[in-house]
């Protein structure tokens, strides 16, 4: 039913309400000024990039240059469009960084955060304990104050990269009788201290080690990496938890990252699959999530831009992604048939997708576990959004030295 | 780029939600005993006619308000919130066949009508039982009379004058004006399950029938990617409200010592629901706007961004309410309950224009082709 109907433009009014889904234009003088930078620095290395403030344009300046939404969005085009690589250090960039300049001293920020823009420090994030996962406020590893310095004792576990990494943003129980959520406190620890033992953890795809388990013995912390005050983990971690830098690139499966639905229907449009309407309804199904996904990061950027509070968009946008990546994830795998069992085969002929695909598929199970499962992020929206009850949790008003958790610590 | 409404929007939609208040009564349908045949409340009607909503897309050279799809949408979100049950939907379907087809003339001579709500129009195409496929026509047309029938037309029994498809002379499907009040036009009325939209079956038996301009193949898309922008926005609304009403309940409803609402299950599945409702708010809000940007107005993008819309909103509204009665328990599946009422509309939208599987599969082929 495709006639032409451009003889019908101009029936019905045009919005000339604000309402706008462009991104700024190709001649914008913001895109020329980063264009011109990326032709003067074909090959930036990463300290150039840092001290540009193009890897944390949301931040205030001498990191950042306090970008709004839209001069992000330019520069992520831009490098793209320039193939230079922003650092890769997401605990930094993404996640933890920010702590630093909202709640570190001066000479915290001085000696941790050039280091970590330009990617010469990896950083690793020391949440999740053997028995504290979802319940976070839980955990166990503690840290005792012995003159001007913390002793460190006990164990992380899942941290991705600390195999890696140099520094390490760790939560840890200062204060056992308090309420759990309160006797917490964060620290930035050298990993590669006396007493930090990291061993990796084997996944089960098979590819080199996302994440390990870290040992903590008698590890001297000097009181100067206190980050804020002490008993405030819990609102510096969640905060973190929180920070999402806006990043428009196409929606990769897993974490945002990587191939996503669109790659999957230009693959299979290459093959013989869309012979079969099943198939067809599936990639569909599976495109308009990804739209919905991309509209939802506009409505939240949107909301920015407007200086609006967040909309729900955001924790809709977290619980919908997960399970929407794996089941692109599931459907490539499907359509490869017996050879997507084969270690690292590519389920699409495309020349520039590395093991992309083929890591992404095994990897996949994990996305609607880390950064917070679909079940908790279900909790809160129905909590948050819906005001429906909370879930009940015993321990929330007991100290923390009275709660089950002590008692495993010491038996 | 803006995701918001300005404030005039904000404002039509307030006043929308207001008289909607106050002029729509679903209990009304759904008092015990009390099935109705005939439900369209006149009143609602003429007081959307004295708001200039009915004419609200007309441009205002032809006298009408001459706002966007975007106007449109808040507007048809907030009767999909009530079900506002008048013939909304016809009307504006033949309106759009009139400016998308007619004739200069034929639209100085009925769009007045229209905007005072002397004249009211509906669209008839179907002419199958269970394909919704536009060209599947038969009906004819020799010397300006018209033989053949249509089925599931909205709105057809209230309206002054019909838009109607047809062959011509060359075969060619074209748009034909034919007024209903003459004895070779047979409007039935068919026992429609959702009792707040009106549906008829119609014969025309040599009924005198007035060629449009524009042709079919050249208009078709234009208009069902408009129209189902409009049961998008509906739908969308739709399920907002009902899964609002249902969310309410489940704080209230107490088994077990202790509110439905505090259990997990009841929590998750309602947090499954808003995520498909915002989502289809997300979906309709950008397709009004690429429908009505004049850089996408015509294009295949906007027309993806419509089947996005249409097949996923009423996918969610239709999920929405059987969640709804499985939510309240056997009080949902009462005929006291409104429920039933979004339910039916909900099925009745996703059948409407074109059922979600064939959007899909001309969305898909569209992408790859893209
Ligand atoms: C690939 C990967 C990388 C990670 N990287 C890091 C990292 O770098 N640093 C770090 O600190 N952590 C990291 N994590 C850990 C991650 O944060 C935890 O996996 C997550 O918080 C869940 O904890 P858990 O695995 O102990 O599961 P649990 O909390 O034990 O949950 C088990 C199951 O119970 C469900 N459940 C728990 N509580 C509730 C509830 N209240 N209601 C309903 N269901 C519930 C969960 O949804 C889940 O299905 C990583 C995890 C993965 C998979």
């Amino acid at each position: 039913m495709s006639g032409d109907s451009t003889t019908l433009k101009p029936l019905l009014k045009q919005a000339d309400t604000h309402m706008d889904f462009e991104l700024p234009a190709e001649g914008d003088p913001r895109r020329l000024e980063v264009r011109k930078w990326c032709e003067e620095h074909p090959k930036p290395t990463g300290m150039e990039l840092a001290k540009q403030g193009y890897v944390v344009p949301h931040w205030i300046a001498p990191w950042g240059l306090e970008a709004e939404p839209e001069l992000q969005l330019i520069l992520d085009d831009e490098l793209d469009r320039a193939d230079i690589r922003r650092p890769n250090n997401s605990v930094a960039i993404n996640n933890c960084g920010i702590s630093l300049v909202v709640h570190g001293t001066k000479a915290q920020q001085d000696r941790y955060l050039w280091p970590a823009l330009s990617g010469e420090e990896i950083w690793c994030q020391l949440f999740s304990e053997p028995s504290s996962g979802s319940d976070l406020a839980s955990l166990q590893t503690r840290a005792v104050k012995d003159g001007d310095h913390y002793v460190i004792n006990g164990s992380k576990i899942w941290t991705s990269l600390a195999h890696r990494a140099k520094v390490g943003i760790m939560v840890a129980r200062t204060d056992p009788s308090a309420p759990k959520h309160r006797g917490l406190s964060t620290f930035i620890i050298d990993m590669d201290a006396p007493g930090v033992e990291v061993k990796p953890i084997d996944d089960m795809t098979g590819y080199p080690n996302e994440y390990n388990q870290c040992f903590f013995t008698d590890v001297r912390v000097p009181v100067g990496n206190l980050l804020g005050v002490e008993g405030d983990g819990w609102k510096i971690s969640t905060s973190q938890l929180q920070t999402e830098r806006v990043a428009l690139a196409k929606p990769g499966a897993i974490w945002g990252t990587g191939p996503g639905a669109r790659d999957m229907v230009r693959g299979l449009s290459q093959t013989e699959a869309f012979e079969d309407p099943l198939v067809r309804q599936q990639a569909a199904s599976l495109y308009i999530e990804s739209e919905i996904l991309r509209l939802l990061k506009y409505r939240n950027l949107s909301d920015r831009l407007q200086g609006r509070p967040i909309g729900p968009e955001s924790a809709i946008q977290k619980v919908l992604s997960a399970p929407h990546g794996q089941r692109v994830m599931a459907m490539t795998l499907e359509h490869m048939g017996p050879r997507g069992l084969i270690s690292k085969e590519k389920p699409f002929e495309s020349p520039d997708d590395r093991d992309e695909w083929n890591w992404g598929i095994w990897f996949s199970p994990a996305v609607t576990l880390g950064i917070g499962t679909t079940e908790v992020m279900k909790n809160v929206i129905s909590e948050r959004l819906l005001g429906m009850p909370r879930e009940n949790d015993p321990d929330i008003k007991r100290p923390w030295k009275d709660t089950g958790k002590k008692k495993e610590a010491t038996s | 780029m803006n995701f918001a409404f300005n404030s005039d929007q904000d404002l039509l939609r307030d006043t929308a939600a207001r008289l909607l208040r106050d002029k729509v009564d679903l209990e009304q349908l759904t008092s015990q005993g009390n099935k109705p045949d005939t439900t369209y409340d006149k009143s609602l009607w003429q007081a959307m006619v004295e708001m200039g909503w009915p004419s609200l897309i007309i441009p205002e050279a032809y006298g009408g308000l001459g706002l966007s799809l975007i106007e449109w949408t808040v507007l048809t979100e907030e009767f999909g919130k009530t079900l506002a049950p008048c013939p909304y939907l016809g009307n504006y379907s033949g309106t759009l066949a009139m400016l998308a087809a007619g004739t200069d003339s034929q639209k100085q001579t009925l769009l007045p009508g229209v905007i005072d709500g002397t004249l009211q129009l509906a669209l008839a195409w179907n002419e199958q039982e269970s394909k919704e496929d536009p060209t599947l026509v038969d009906s004819s047309v020799t010397e300006n009379k018209l033989t053949g029938s249509k089925q599931y037309v909205v709105d057809a029994d209230t309206a002054t004058h019909l838009i109607v498809t047809a062959r011509n002379a060359k075969n060619e499907i074209q748009f034909y004006v034919v007024a209903t009040n003459q004895t070779e036009v047979k409007i039935e009325d068919l026992p429609w399950m959702d009792v707040t939209r009106r549906v008829s079956r119609i014969t025309f038996d040599a009924a005198t029938a007035e060629p449009m301009s524009n042709s079919f193949a050249n208009s078709w898309s234009w208009i069902s990617d408009r129209i189902m922008l409009s049961l998008a926005s509906e739908s969308a609304g739709g399920a907002s409200t009902i899964l609002e009403k249902t969310v309410a309940y489940t704080k209230e409803r107490v088994q077990f010592g202790k509110t439905i609402a505090s259990y997990q299950a009841i929590k998750h599945k309602c947090a499954d629901l808003l995520t498909q409702v915002e989502s289809a708010k997300t979906l309709t809000y950008y397709a009004a706007w690429a429908l009505s940007d004049a850089g996408l107005d015509s294009s295949d993008e906007a027309s993806i961004a419509a089947a996005m819309a249409k097949s996923y909103t009423t996918d969610a509204y239709k999920t929405c309410t059987a969640e709804a009665i499985q939510t309240h328990g056997a009080i949902g599946f009462t005929w006291e309950m409104p429920i039933h009422l979004y339910y039916k509309r909900a099925r009745a939208n996703a059948i409407s224009i074109a059922t979600s599987n064939q959007l899909r599969d001309n969305l898909i082929q569209k992408v790859v082709a893209a």
